[in-house]
């Protein structure tokens, strides 16, 4: 089974969803909001691993049985955080957070993307690193200064973006070499199996590198072809986002 | 050249600057407390980042740091941050000065103690052990918010050794043992899961690894926590340097490169068979309080691995 971790209004995991479902796959969606209402028992010790979540409406999910995680989770839903004491509610997101990194470490399959250290819906790469890396993997990067005292470029407005999803070795829509090239190596630097990554027009036309993010708009992608290409990727062993 | 990140005077940091001066290796700090003095300026093109890095009087490439010892703090808690309004030009550019030259770090081509991708790896104690469990024995533990599953694990499964209880997160937390009373309060657990631990009775050890150089110490106290024992009236734990059996080592230093660090600080808990338990690691370890054996080795060791010297 696959399922797809995301909040109610992520339309673009639901989007994906409604993919995934036409095209045939035993799919479940869950919701932050279930998550953290459910019973969880995780446990790990000589024979390995292991967890049970124990849904409200008494459906249990096993990670192991998972082929396939998309993880979309963004934070703790305020209605939970609503029973804490404010003073507590940042403890409590940093116990989620890291008790959600070691229960999708359980996993059956790869995990899309997996958690890191605080940022539960996986690594958000800098600016950067995601400019220097690019530019080590051959992708175009305008030039540019930056001082204390100068802006990101990310603050200005690039115009028209064209964006492309990494997942696993496909590149979605498809791009010339070698950028396709330099976006699976930088998805693979950067430890996201599944990563969007972003061009703007330079001034002759060309595509110039604009950033990257595991934080993906599915919709950008041809579902077929989208479809296709996580199929490829449950059918590898699952990805923890360690960095080569 | 060296760079050594942070206050000065702060015990860690001293400790590696006086080490690098009895190695007589050229290094320089960039001391938080002197932002105003210090600029930094980056350039991106084909090859990727370059740049300089200003301290004073001085100018610093960015391509001739071969390492770097970032201790760095939150740069609002430096002494002359302090009542500034978030949004005061001074405190802003000090943060933005410090995320650019952490952000460096994280890509250049310098030895970084620690960078802060593999730091993050003890932001979640059980992911943690997932892998050290491939290098050490890890305790049996439960993370749950199900109060029969809780009593289950604490009275049957660890009904012979008796149970812990911790943060699942980084976040600093005194390690207790689950009392009678405790039980009867896991009615009670709250809006997030609780990691309850088998409890390995033993002697605590404490193991730096510093690229290939491993440094043990034992520590005896009657306390559950060491780093509690004062607080908790078991008074200061003893500290005695020991030499690790060689498995142990290379396991201590296996396990390092697993998690992608230069530097670790491992808790071991070598119980009464004589078997090492991993309790965890701690990836930016504040090694002060166990630099106790001749010419305080750790320091020495971050120094010499910073420069690329090896154990010597």
């Amino acid at each position: 089974m696959w399922a797809i971790l995301c909040e109610v209004e992520d339309e673009s995991a639901l989007a994906l969803a409604v993919l995934l479902e036409k095209a045939g796959l035993d799919l479940t969606v869950l919701c932050p909001e279930h998550l953290v209402r459910a019973t969880h028992s995780h446990r790990i010790g000589a024979d390995g691993a292991s967890a049970c979540v124990r849904l409200r409406d008494g459906s249990v999910l096993d990670p192991a049985g998972l082929t396939l995680l998309i993880n979309r989770f963004r934070a703790v839903p305020e209605t939970h955080l609503a029973r804490c004491a404010p003073e507590e509610r940042d403890y409590v997101r940093s116990e989620w957070s890291a008790y959600l990194a070691s229960l999708l470490a359980c996993c059956g399959g790869p995990v899309l993307n997996p958690p890191f250290s605080d940022s539960p819906g996986g690594y958000p790469p800098g600016e950067l690193e995601s400019l220097h890396f690019a530019a080590l993997c051959g992708l175009p990067v305008a030039p540019q200064r930056i001082t204390e005292d100068s802006p990101f470029w990310a603050d200005e407005d690039p115009g028209p973006l064209s964006s492309h999803l990494v997942v696993g070795d496909a590149v979605l829509p498809a791009l010339p070499e070698p950028l396709a090239g330099g976006a699976r190596k930088l998805a693979g630097i950067l430890g996201l199996p599944l990563m969007q990554v972003d061009f703007a027009a330079g001034p002759d036309g060309e595509a110039v590198f604009h950033g990257c993010s595991g934080d993906v708009e599915f919709r950008h992608a041809p579902g077929p072809a989208l479809v296709e290409a996580l199929q490829a990727v449950a059918g590898n062993r699952p990805v923890q986002g360690d960095r080569p | 050249m060296i760079l050594l990140i942070g206050i000065p005077s702060e015990p860690p940091l001293a400790m590696v600057a006086d080490a690098l001066r009895r190695l007589r290796l050229p290094f320089e700090i960039v001391n938080q407390r002197e932002t105003a003095r210090h600029a930094i300026e980056l350039e991106i093109g084909p090859d990727g980042v370059d740049g300089t890095l200003v301290l004073g009087d001085r100018e610093i490439a960015l391509a001739e740091v071969t390492g770097a010892y970032d201790r760095a703090t939150d740069p609002g808690v430096v002494p002359e941050m302090q009542g500034l309004d978030d949004d005061a030009p001074d405190a802003l550019r000090a943060l933005r000065l410090q995320s650019l030259l952490s952000a460096w770090l994280q890509i250049g081509p310098a030895t970084v103690v620690n960078r802060l991708r593999p730091m993050g790896t003890n932001a979640s104690k059980p992911a943690q052990a997932q892998v050290i469990r491939d290098h050490f024995h890890v305790p049996d533990l439960l993370v749950t918010d199900d109060p029969e599953a809780a009593r289950r694990f604490v009275e049957v499964d660890c009904a012979d050794t008796g149970a812990i209880y911790k943060s699942v997160s980084g976040e600093r937390s005194i390690v207790m043992a689950v009392e009678a009373d405790d039980i009867e309060r896991l009615d009670a657990l709250g809006p997030c899961p609780v990691q309850f631990q088998r409890r390995i009775a033993g002697t605590d050890c404490r193991v730096h690894v510093v690229g290939d150089t491993v440094h043990a110490c034992r520590i005896e106290t009657d306390a559950l926590d060491y780093r509690y024992a004062r607080m908790k009236g078991a008074g200061d734990p003893k500290l005695t340097p020991v030499t690790l059996p060689p498995d142990w080592a290379e396991a201590c230093r296996r396990l390092t490169r697993a998690l992608g660090l230069e530097f670790s600080g491992i808790d071991l808990m070598v119980d009464d068979d004589g078997t090492p338990w991993c309790l965890e690691v701690n990836t930016c370890p504040a090694f002060s309080y166990f630099d106790v054996g001749r010419g305080q080795p750790i320091a020495t060791a971050v120094a010499r691995h910073l420069a690329g010297i090896g154990t010597g």
